[in-house]
């Protein structure tokens, strides 16, 4: 049974040459990456109009307005619009940062999560580095005025990537666990001391 | 302190583009009904009130795609708006 199983897949085998598979192959995924092209051309031309358009309304709109003398206002500012409106990834990552308290997360499901939410799809590896360096730049941001920390003790399990947490005042890390504990020693050997003196007097 | 002037900011533009739809309505209203004058001047002060009308539209809609601008204008024409 096995012989006349194995003389029925050498049967059905066909053989394609090395050449034609990487060359068929090779097309495929250029042709792939043409439909991308074409869509994004058409999404790009699309989106140009209608900029345009917004903007000619509002140099319309704008254009008698009094400015005071002296003041320029700026022509061209290159505001960030791929994570959605203004203030949109510091509300993702301070929500996930949120549903992941008391725990932490790292930086690589922090980026998953913005680029899930945002609609982003990577289409190469230095479009999601680059879209990481923008994550931690906000959590860079977020930590400066206290709102968020990074765990001192980098996640085993988050394979290296540093983790962070929402800050609250009741967070305390394990330094600071140290540094109060040492702060308690000293204030209850004092207390001894004292009462030792005191004991005295 | 940021957050609050830019809500401040949208707050007072969106009010203003909508005092000035109104504006913009009434004045288009105003032509309309009026007696015929001076036809050439007229038609176009008037492209250039829709033109403006349409500007502020597209302004106002950079708030909120779902803006029902229409409502606003509406208002102001019938029922005398703000001023």
């Amino acid at each position: 049974m096995s012989d006349a199983s194995h003389t029925h897949s050498v049967v059905q085998r066909r053989h394609t040459s090395p050449q034609a598979k990487w060359l068929l192959n090779e097309a495929a995924a250029l042709r792939g990456e043409l439909a991308r092209v074409v869509a994004k051309q058409a999404r790009l031309a699309k989106r140009e109009s209608e900029i345009r358009k917004t903007l000619a309304a509002l140099e319309l709109v704008a254009a008698p307005l009094p400015v005071p003398a002296g003041v320029e206002a700026p022509a061209v500012v290159n505001a960030h619009n791929r994570f959605g409106p203004r203030g949109h990834l510091t509300k993702l990552i301070m929500d996930r940062l949120q549903s992941a308290w008391p725990k932490g997360a790292d930086i690589h499901s922090l980026v998953d999560w913005v680029a899930a939410s945002c609609g982003i799809e990577f289409a190469n590896t230095a479009e999601r580095t680059d879209c990481r360096h923008s994550v931690r730049n906000r959590l860079h941001h977020l930590a400066a005025p206290g709102k968020v920390e990074r765990l001192d003790s980098i996640g085993s399990d988050a394979n290296g990537a540093g983790v962070w947490r929402l800050a609250s005042k009741n967070n305390v890390s394990l330094g600071e666990l140290g540094r109060l504990a040492a702060l308690a020693a000293a204030a209850e050997s004092g207390v001894g001391h004292t009462d030792e003196g005191g004991g005295g007097v | 302190m940021a957050m609050t002037r830019t809500r401040y900011r949208k707050q007072s533009t969106l009010t203003f583009l909508a005092e000035q739809l109104v504006t913009v309505e009434r004045e288009i209203g105003r032509l309309h009904r009026k007696p015929p004058g001076d036809a050439a001047a007229e038609a176009e002060r008037l492209r250039s009130l829709e033109a403006r009308k349409l500007a502020l539209i597209e302004a106002m809609r950079q708030f909120d795609r779902e803006l029902d601008v229409g409502a606003i204008s509406g208002i102001g024409v019938a029922g005398g708006g703000r001023g």
